[in-house]
């Protein structure tokens, strides 16, 4: 196989994200075989809009497929995953990892074992201002990094108040496991993936479990506060081996303004990134011999980026090179889902939590 | 089957260091047990046996093949680990083939391989059922066989029976016992009890702050324990430590004088000492024949009696005024084994022997061991 778009692709669960990435997809031209979901629906919606075949079953999917997309509702990510993984397949798992620690750890020793390999929807690494922090960062301009504030805060945002999104039992928690994981993911990324060895955090719960919710958007149909048993924000504070930190704010639903906010802090200098708008500024201090000491904020502009098209392209790339990719691996998902489940045990215990 | 071979390994996190310079050669076809308190670093050193944790120096070999730098696939071995991490979606068969499949061995293998585990682990009959519709022993019996069809080099097992509960971890002690004989293959062990450690391992690797203490037979590190640490961390009850100073004419603490001649055990006078013996050394004085070589006697104040059905164990002060610690293992406080049916009461005055042949002398700055008896 020579090039990315002749890898027969293959997506499991098409629903919202399944569908937004089968629009990617055949946007650039990749060669999409097929779709499986239990929901008939689903399948037939699938079929009408994309013209391939939708599976009801999803080894028959496999059995035409070099790789696949895995969109399921997080509780089903480890069933397809670990199948696909079997059937000798490459796998591009959606965020995140799974809905528990344990099913993650399980999914990454099957991978580990695998011949195929698994990369994890982190699609956030792959927008623009990120990989120029990163080219930044590794050409030392921020010196050491030690220390980054993560924000992914909407004032109100809860994905459709009973759908799976909301339900504990099937997504694995609320604002923190949908969202907070592209936030973590993101603070450790610019940490280099380090070590955590600590974890103290605070989930809860004030907004989506209210009759009297108020809001002037929602992702899906809003069925009210019955099925809604998650949390809607959490606060933590993470610390890795080597002392650095991130102090992460997350929220479906707050009392104050969105912040999507990333604030990168090195020993030579610093960036402030905005993963809503793009925006990009580097902050420096500095002086000429002793003299003219200075602040400058650097404003950087970037190309557009689509980060789910720039997500498939690495993979597909690394389908077709018949190599695993060194970005969004399946170890980095699973320290970020140990992370995730320490913020919740840190919370229930009221204290902080060593991972080490 | 294959020897494992650690060089020189260390693994630093900035100012930490977990595993410090450890060198081991465990050989073809051993089991042998890494025990120590939690945070030793034994895990970490295991991890990086398995590949899930990259040394900050030093190599690994496995069956005389550099591994350091391998994924954890290629190295030849099969871990099992105290969470039981079978796939809730598969039946015990698919759980314990799922290796096995990954790697596209054929069917008829397959098959073979997973009814000759089953049988090692006695899982006969039950390939139908689900994890969770199986006992915490059925489920890590599975997990056991899923790292058996996979036939290693070697078996990595961390703490694999932590989560059962204690008469289920002694059937299963044995079980591991009886695997290790069959398939006489090279298992790592790692373990914070030192009682799994004693009864099933060949060799035992004691560690403690990221170094290695003593990598021995059980009853080596029981009886002739490299130091302080050691002597303490294997056996229980734990061994009693007396504080003094060698004299003359052998060791001095406050509440008790051990003749002995310091020349013969390269001790010099005024030396900082710690004596050890274990609670089956000291005897009460009337049963100072047990003792193989007896020492003079001393007074002591029985404090707590804990009859445990074949003995009985006994806190002692060595005198009234001593404070007795919430651990009963203070300075000025002895734990001795008597014989159940012993004549004794808590509050009474008795004297006591220690058996010179087995009281063992530690350096106290360094806590490396001097001698293991008086005699």
């Amino acid at each position: 196989m020579t090039h990315a778009n002749d890898v027969a692709v293959g997506i499991v669960g098409l629903g919202g994200i399944g569908t937004h990435h089968a629009t990617k997809l055949t946007d650039r031209g990749a060669n999409l075989v097929g779709g499986m979901d239990i929901d008939a629906d689903a399948r037939a919606a699938f079929h009408e809009r994309f013209g391939v075949h939708a599976y009801e079953n999803e080894t028959e999917l496999y059995e035409v497929c070099d790789a696949v997309l895995i969109t399921t509702p997080n509780r089903f990510h480890e069933e397809y995953a670990v199948s696909a993984l079997e059937a000798g397949l490459d796998v591009l798992l959606e965020k995140p990892l799974a809905h528990t620690v344990e099913s993650a750890e399980r999914i990454a020793a099957a991978a580990r074992d695998a011949e195929g390999f698994c990369m994890v929807g982190f699609n956030n690494r792959f927008a623009e201002p990120v990989q120029v922090i990163k080219g930044y960062q590794d050409e030392g301009r921020f010196g050491e990094t030690t220390h980054v504030e993560a924000n992914y805060v909407r004032r109100r945002g809860v994905p459709g108040r009973g759908s799976w999104f909301t339900s504990g039992d099937v997504a694995g928690g609320g604002a923190l496991i949908d969202i907070g994981v592209h936030a973590i993911d993101l603070a450790l990324y610019f940490l280099g993936h380090p070590e955590v060895v600590e974890v103290s955090g605070e989930t809860r719960t004030e907004f989506g479990d209210r009759d009297d919710y108020a809001f002037v958007h929602m992702w899906g149909d809003d069925n009210g506060a019955d099925g809604f048993d998650v949390e809607d924000s959490a606060s933590a504070f993470i610390r890795d081996a080597d002392g650095n930190t991130v102090s992460l704010e997350v929220a479906w639903a707050t009392n104050r303004p969105t912040n999507d906010e990333f604030v990168i802090r090195g020993t030579e200098a610093g960036a402030t990134f905005d993963r809503g708008s793009d925006d990009l500024t580097i902050h420096e201090a500095r002086a000429f011999d002793d003299e003219q000491h200075h602040f400058s904020d650097t404003e950087v502009e970037t190309r557009e980026s689509d980060s789910h098209a720039a997500e498939q392209a690495a993979f597909l790339d690394a389908v077709a090179a018949g190599e695993a990719p060194s970005i969004n691996t399946v170890d980095e998902a699973l320290s970020v889902q140990r992370v995730i489940d320490a913020i919740y045990r840190s919370s229930e215990r009221g204290e902080a939590v060593r991972l080490d | 089957m294959a020897s494992v071979k650690l060089e020189g390994i260390t693994k630093r996190y900035e100012d930490v260091t977990a595993v410090d310079d450890m060198n081991l050669e465990i050989e073809d076809g051993e089991f042998v047990t890494f025990v120590g308190p939690s945070g030793c670093g034994k895990s970490t050193t295991m991890e990086t046996i398995a590949g899930l944790t990259l040394p900050t120096e030093g190599t690994i070999e496995i069956g005389g093949r550099d591994v350091t730098d391998l994924p954890p696939k290629n190295r030849g071995i099969s871990m099992v680990f105290q969470n039981i991490a079978l796939f809730p979606h598969m039946d015990v068969y698919d759980n314990i083939s799922f290796g096995l499949r990954l790697r596209k061995y054929d069917q008829e293998e397959v098959d073979r391989r997973v009814e000759e585990a089953a049988d090692i682990v006695q899982l006969e009959g039950m390939m139908d059922r689900m994890p969770k519709e199986m006992s915490g022993g059925q489920r890590q019996r599975v997990a056991i066989a899923r790292a058996i069809v996979r036939n290693p080099d070697a078996f990595l097992m961390d703490e694999p029976l932590a989560n059962l509960d204690a008469e289920l971890r002694v059937h299963m002690r044995t079980q591991l016992q009886r695997l290790h004989r069959e398939l006489d293959t090279t298992i790592i062990y790692v373990t914070h009890d030192q009682a799994q450690a004693m009864t099933m391992s060949d060799r035992i690797a004691v560690i403690n702050g990221g170094v290695l203490q003593q990598v021995a037979p059980p009853l080596e590190c029981y009886n002739e324990p490299a130091n302080r640490f050691v002597a303490g961390f294997i056996g229980s009850p734990a061994m009693n430590f007396l504080e003094g100073e060698a004299t003359e004419g052998g060791f001095d603490s406050q509440y008790t004088q051990i003749d002995f001649d310091p020349e013969t055990h390269g001790v010099t006078s005024g030396q900082d000492i710690t004596a050890g013996v274990r609670p089956e050394d000291v005897f009460l004085e009337a049963d100072a024949r047990k003792a193989t070589s007896p020492t003079k006697a001393f007074d002591a104040v029985v404090d707590v009696l804990e009859p445990m059905g074949k003995e009985m164990n006994a806190y002692l002060l060595f005198d009234r005024d001593v404070e007795a610690s919430a651990e009963g293992r203070g300075e000025g406080q002895l734990l001795i084994n008597l014989a159940p049916d012993t004549d004794i009461a808590e509050g009474d005055d008795i004297r006591i022997v220690m058996d010179r042949e087995n009281v063992h002398l530690f350096d106290r700055a360094s806590g490396d061991a001097i001698t293991h008896s008086l005699e």
